[in-house]
Parts: structure tokens; C-alpha cells; sequence
């Protein structure tokens, strides 16, 4: 093991090494989110490139906002992350998140829109 | 004299061999959760994700003749692609446990989620660009 000073130094200057199954559990869920985030940047690029039956207004708002959507969760992978591997190291109660009920709401939303308009 | 019966062919040969030889002394801790490999399948899995998604991005962008969203596509596409050859060569980026260095590899430090969460975002800037366009 090097001697490298690890970053970022708001997770690794705290606290001690975690067992090593949790850290690997925590990259899981680090990695999880960010293929939601893939996921939603998917169904952004679908929504613009298939060409479904409704105005371009709507298909680039909803596109925006599944764009942002993954935008959102590409920040809590990264945020998320640290939190926990933070938590983990200094033997504390992991932290909560509520991206996930905005990110409920806004796919819901979107796909309310495209179900509605779509279908008129 | 009676012929020894031979016991039915176990198959497949190459689990059945292994399973009767004597065993090795182990190196680590056993990890009946298979914690190593189910993270580095979510790696590829993600890795794969990117590729996809990259594409996607790229011939949206393409049909709309974004430039910048091309850019950035390509941009995510070079470094998905940097990413898989780095991540092949697992010792650059993770290192032995502290804890127990003989039985897991976890990450050196954050700098590879860092660099994954830039290259989401840097998607997700593109296809929020495009949308944008489309709006204007």
C-alpha cells in the first residue's frame, strides 16, 4: 500500500477502515444509482429521438426533465457515497436521502404527461 | 475375479475434480456473500451502461446536429472507453483492505467514483442541452 494521501479528505480523514464488506456493499449502491442515472438519461435521449405522437414542447420538457432527473442522481451517487463510506468509518447510523421521492415524483410525472397527451 | 465397477462420470469433470481434491489451506477469511465478484459484475454492468447511453446520446445529438452535445457524447464515449481499459487493471484504482488485505480489494480512494459521477453528469449536461435546443 502506498503512502498516497487518500481523497477525498472529508471521508478518509475521519474515523477508521470499515470492514471491507461494507465498503464493497457501499460501491454497489454508489454504482446503483449511477445506472439509474444512466437509465434516465436513456429515456431522455428515447423521448427526443423516437418520434412519439406529441408535440415537441412536450417531448422536450419531458426530455429535460428526465435529463435532469439523471442529472439529480448522478449527484446523489456521488454525494451518497461519501456520506455513507464517512458514516461507515466513524461507526455511525447511515444517512437517508430523499432524491428518491423527487425522482419518484418526476418520473411520474413524465410519464402521466406522455400517457395523457399521447393517447388524446 | 470380479471387475471393479467404475462409479458414473461425474460432469462437469472440471467442478468434480476440483471438488475431491484435498483442501488448500485458505488465504483469507472465506466471503460466501461473493461480495469481490458481485462488485466488479455491477462495474462492468455499469460500464456497459455507459456505452449504451453514450451512443444513444451521440446519434440524438447527431440527427439534431448539436455540436455541443456531439462533443460532449464523444467526449463521455473516450473517457467510458478509457475507463474499461483502467478498470481492467484493478490495481490502479483499488488496493488490499486495510482490514483484511489477504481476502478483499477495495477502492483506493474516491477518485474513481469522482471521475464515473463527472462523466454522468457530463452526459446528463448533454441531453439537457438537447432538450433545450429543442425547446429554443
Amino acid at each position: 500500500m502506498s503512502d498516497r494521501r487518500r481523497r477525498p479528505s472529508w471521508v478518509y480523514d475521519h474515523g477508521v477502515e470499515p470492514d471491507p464488506r461494507f465498503s464493497l456493499a457501499n460501491e454497489r449502491t454508489f454504482l446503483a444509482w449511477i445506472r439509474t442515472s444512466l437509465a434516465l438519461l436513456a429515456g431522455a435521449a428515447a423521448v427526443h429521438a423516437f418520434d412519439l405522437d406529441v408535440s415537441d414542447t412536450v417531448a422536450a420538457w419531458s426530455g429535460g426533465l428526465l435529463a435532469l432527473g439523471g442529472l439529480l442522481c448522478a449527484l446523489q451517487a456521488w454525494f451518497g457515497w461519501m456520506r455513507t463510506e464517512r458514516a461507515l468509518r466513524e461507526d455511525r447510523p447511515l444517512p437517508s436521502s430523499g432524491v428518491g421521492a423527487i425522482l419518484s415524483a418526476a418520473v411520474a410525472v413524465v410519464a402521466l404527461v406522455l400517457l395523457v397527451v399521447g393517447s388524446r | 475375479m470380479t471387475k471393479e465397477r467404475r462409479s458414473p462420470r461425474a460432469w462437469p469433470g472440471v467442478v468434480w475434480r476440483r471438488a475431491q481434491r484435498p483442501p488448500v489451506a485458505p488465504v483469507g477469511r472465506p466471503d460466501p456473500g461473493l461480495q469481490q465478484e458481485r462488485t466488479q459484475l455491477a462495474w462492468r454492468r455499469s460500464i456497459l451502461a455507459f456505452g449504451v447511453v453514450a451512443v444513444a446520446v451521440f446519434r440524438a445529438a447527431y440527427l439534431d446536429s448539436l455540436h455541443i452535445g456531439v462533443a460532449l457524447a464523444l467526449l463521455g464515449a473516450g473517457i467510458c472507453a478509457w475507463l474499461s481499459l483502467t478498470t481492467v487493471r484493478r490495481r490502479r484504482w483499488t488496493w488490499p483492505s486495510p482490514r483484511e488485505p489477504e481476502s478483499f480489494h477495495v477502492l483506493r480512494d474516491g477518485t474513481l467514483p469522482f471521475l464515473v459521477t463527472v462523466m454522468a453528469c457530463a452526459l446528463a449536461v448533454a441531453v439537457l442541452l438537447n432538450a433545450v435546443d429543442a425547446l429554443a
